[in-house]
């Protein structure tokens, strides 16, 4: 038998960076299936079949998150600076930067920053 | 008690009484050694300012009298000993295998361990390695020299293998002081030890501090010089049971590796080196780690301005001193001396390091520019111990401090109620001038006096409660000491120099050979982008140091501390852009925001 996990309270940042990857997740999980099922071309489909995959990424971290599990919190940062990294260097180097994504990256990752959010993660362990 | 002697011994019976034990590490090289015979092997030369160095006096020819004597030199010249003359090609290569044959017959070679690289993390490593770079720009002291300097220490020692301190005793303020300053020819730390310096001559000291009670003098505080430290933090009290490590009445000093830097406890300490930098970027590095500490509550912030060194105290090596395998040669110094009163030059090599971290120190009474050394001059204050009486004197300290402050009541008791009664006089005056309009000037000035007399009477009040509440608090403290009590032994301490746990510094075989290759393969990476992709080279070797921080981070277990670095670093970049990128939009943004604040808190007040 294992201890059952302590009770964590959510912070409300952590319910609307959740709410927001919901959004984002769903709106890529509906534009991949519309893609996949109009068919068409392999890189349509392929295009298609990556939007499901990231919606439904966005939909288990999301789910994570609400639940208070610390992968989620790290998967959250992860994306961040992924997504971060991408639009950066679209806005130094190349084209077609997404501000809007940009945006929202900036705040999930502000929002999951501060220390009471860590804390209630379970990143960190002291309030020093 | 074993650890008492009595008043009237001679210093040098102090000096033994309570001369410490010092553990040195595995593979040290130099040992505490006398100044003759390392003044007797030197050359000594001065270095004038514009002008190449110059040979005084060669080497077998230096005596203390002519190390001494007076010589006329221009304003900003540097006297200097060295004891390694300058190396050509063929006795650089001699040098170097003779230290390597010798170390491999006597076994003392000196192993960093797994750990070492890997403990740093890439960004430190890249700073450690402009670090070793920039010593190509500084002046330094040559690559071969301590392997030079290690085969003529060893040609010393043939003749006489004494370990030996300098000791010293100042009575100052109460206080017996027995100061031992260590002497070594050499300090290797750079070369030998993956530290910061090498540099000629070495100085080191350890201080203990002794009061008299009924004849006999009593150790209470013993300081030891350690990078980094100052005042207060230098010293421990003999009855610390955390830090000090007594052998009867000898505490135990662990020694750096090649730096002889003095710590209370066995260990691999990890010491931050501040990079010379110009003060406008000092002060936007402090900016900076304060706003990600402070601000962001971010954990880590480390200075970017200072790069992690390791000093090896393990104290696994010779051990000298009472019980160890080597006993203590004593040399009595004071002022009389004449190489330490009278030779103000450096003890070793002048590297012209504008830093001075490879320049050789001066002698135990003078700094490197000549001017008084504080620890000579006034052992007491150069460990905070300035205001802090020896114990048979506190309690009557104490006592005449409260006494003090009794007698200050009793004054304030009477002047406030002097004050009360003539701002009562003040107030029955003022209130007689109501309703009188030609008595406004008068009615004027006494509230003015009034009300500076109710200022004033604030003020003694304040006084007479602040003074209550501190003499309440010596009382305890004369309680405390009447019945024996000591108090805590750590209470001055604000900061203290502590081993780096081992979990800490012990990595996977894996997370070392990655942090030994990483820094040239990502130098190797960028040049092959540079060669294959030069269009995109920028955008790419980003993408390459983030994959390269990010892979390290997975070996070295900290991915989710350097993840959550990363991330917060890229969103206030971003956000620099967006407010760029959309000013106007953010103005507009920000002010209705603000208007819709506005007419919700109006409406709230309407409300209620």
């Amino acid at each position: 038998m294992t201890a059952a996990e302590p009770v964590r309270r959510r912070p409300a940042p952590v319910t609307y960076v959740a709410l927001l990857a919901v959004a984002a997740g769903g709106y890529h999980l509906v534009t991949g299936i519309l893609r996949v099922t109009e068919g068409g071309s392999s890189s349509k489909i392929t295009e298609g079949a990556l939007g499901i995959a990231l919606g439904l990424a966005a939909g288990v971290i999301a789910a994570g998150a609400l639940r208070m599990r610390q992968w989620a919190w790290v998967a959250f940062m992860t994306w961040g600076v992924v997504g971060l990294t991408n639009e950066l260097l679209r806005h130094f180097f190349y084209e077609n930067v997404n501000y809007r994504a940009m945006a929202l990256e900036t705040l999930a990752v502000l929002a999951l920053t501060p220390l009471e959010v860590q804390v209630a993660f379970g990143i960190r362990r002291e309030r020093t | 008690v074993s650890d008492r002697i009595l008043a009237g011994a001679s210093d040098l019976e102090i000096l033994r009484a309570v001369e410490p034990v010092v553990r040195y590490t595995h593979g040290e090289k130099f040992f505490p050694m006398a100044v003759d015979p390392y003044i007797r092997a030197s050359s000594l030369w001065v270095h004038v300012p514009e002008g190449v160095d110059r040979e005084i006096v060669p080497e077998g020819e230096v005596e203390l009298e002519r190390l001494v004597e007076s010589r006329d030199a221009p304003a900003g010249s540097i006297v200097y000993l060295r004891f390694v003359h300058p190396l050509d090609l063929q006795e650089s290569a001699a040098a170097l295998i003779g230290s390597r044959r010798l170390e491999k017959r006597e076994g003392s070679g000196f192993r960093a361990g797994l750990g070492r690289l890997a403990r740093g993390g890439l960004l430190p490593r890249l700073g450690d390695g402009l670090f070793s770079l920039s010593l190509l720009l500084r002046g330094n002291v040559p690559g071969a020299t301590a392997a030079a300097a290690n085969l003529k220490y060893a040609q010393l020692l043939q003749g006489d293998r004494a370990f030996v301190y300098h000791g010293r005793v100042v009575r100052q303020a109460g206080w017996t002081v027995c100061q031992y300053w260590f002497f070594f020819a050499y300090n290797p730390w750079r070369s030998g030890f993956h530290g910061v310096n090498d540099h000629e001559a070495d100085w080191e000291l350890v201080s203990v501090y002794l009061y008299e009670d009924s004849g006999e003098l009593v150790p209470e505080w013993i300081a030891y010089a350690s990078h980094d430290f100052h005042g207060p933090d230098l010293r421990r009290r003999w009855d610390d049971g955390i830090d000090l490590e007594l052998v009867g009445s000898h505490p135990v000093v662990y020694a750096g590796a090649g730096s002889h830097a003095s710590y209370f406890r066995p260990g691999e300490y990890q010491e931050e080196v501040p990079i010379p930098a110009p003060r406008r970027l000092e002060r936007v590095a402090d900016v900076s780690a304060r706003f990600w500490r402070t601000t962001l509550g971010q954990p880590g912030g480390e200075h970017p301005l200072r790069i992690p060194f390791i000093d090896f105290a393990r104290g696994d090596g010779l051990g000298i001193g009472p019980g160890e395998a080597a006993g203590w040669t004593q040399v009595l110094i004071d002022e009389s001396t004449t190489w330490v009163s009278q030779y103000r030059g450096l003890w070793g090599l002048y590297a012209r390091d504008p830093i001075s971290g490879e320049n050789a120190p001066a002698g135990p009474m003078y700094e490197r520019d000549g001017s008084p050394r504080l620890s000579w001059l006034d052992p007491v204050g150069f460990a905070g111990l300035a205001q802090v009486p020896p114990p048979p004197q506190e309690l009557a300290l104490l006592e005449s401090e409260r006494s003090r402050l009794q007698e200050r009541a009793h004054e304030l008791d009477e002047l406030i109620a002097s004050e009360v009664g003539s701002l009562r006089e003040l107030g029955v005056l003022l209130e007689s001038t109501r309703g009188n309009p030609h008595l406004s000037g008068e009615a004027h000035r006494f509230e003015a006096q009034a009300q500076g007399q109710a200022a004033r009477l604030t003020g003694l009040r304040r006084e007479r409660s602040q003074g209550e509440a501190l003499r309440e608090s010596l009382e305890r403290r004369i309680e405390l000491r009447r019945e024996g009590a000591r108090g805590d032994a750590r209470a001055h301490i604000r900061r203290a120099a502590a081993p780096v746990p081992p979990a800490a510094m012990r990595f996977n075989a894996a997370a070392e050979i990655w942090a030994a290759l990483s820094l040239s393969l990502l130098l190797i990476g960028m040049a092959v982008l540079l060669v294959a992709s030069p269009s995109n080279v920028w955008a790419e070797f980003v993408v390459l140091v983030i994959v390269f921080i990010l892979g390290e981070a997975v070996l070295r277990g900290t991915f989710v501390r350097v993840v959550n670095r990363l991330a917060v670093i890229l969103a206030l970049v971003a956000v620099v852009v967006l407010v760029v990128e959309f000013a106007k939009l953010a103005l507009v943004s920000v002010l209705v925001a603000l208007a819709v604040y506005l007419l919700y808190q109006r409406y709230e007040e309407f409300r209620g």
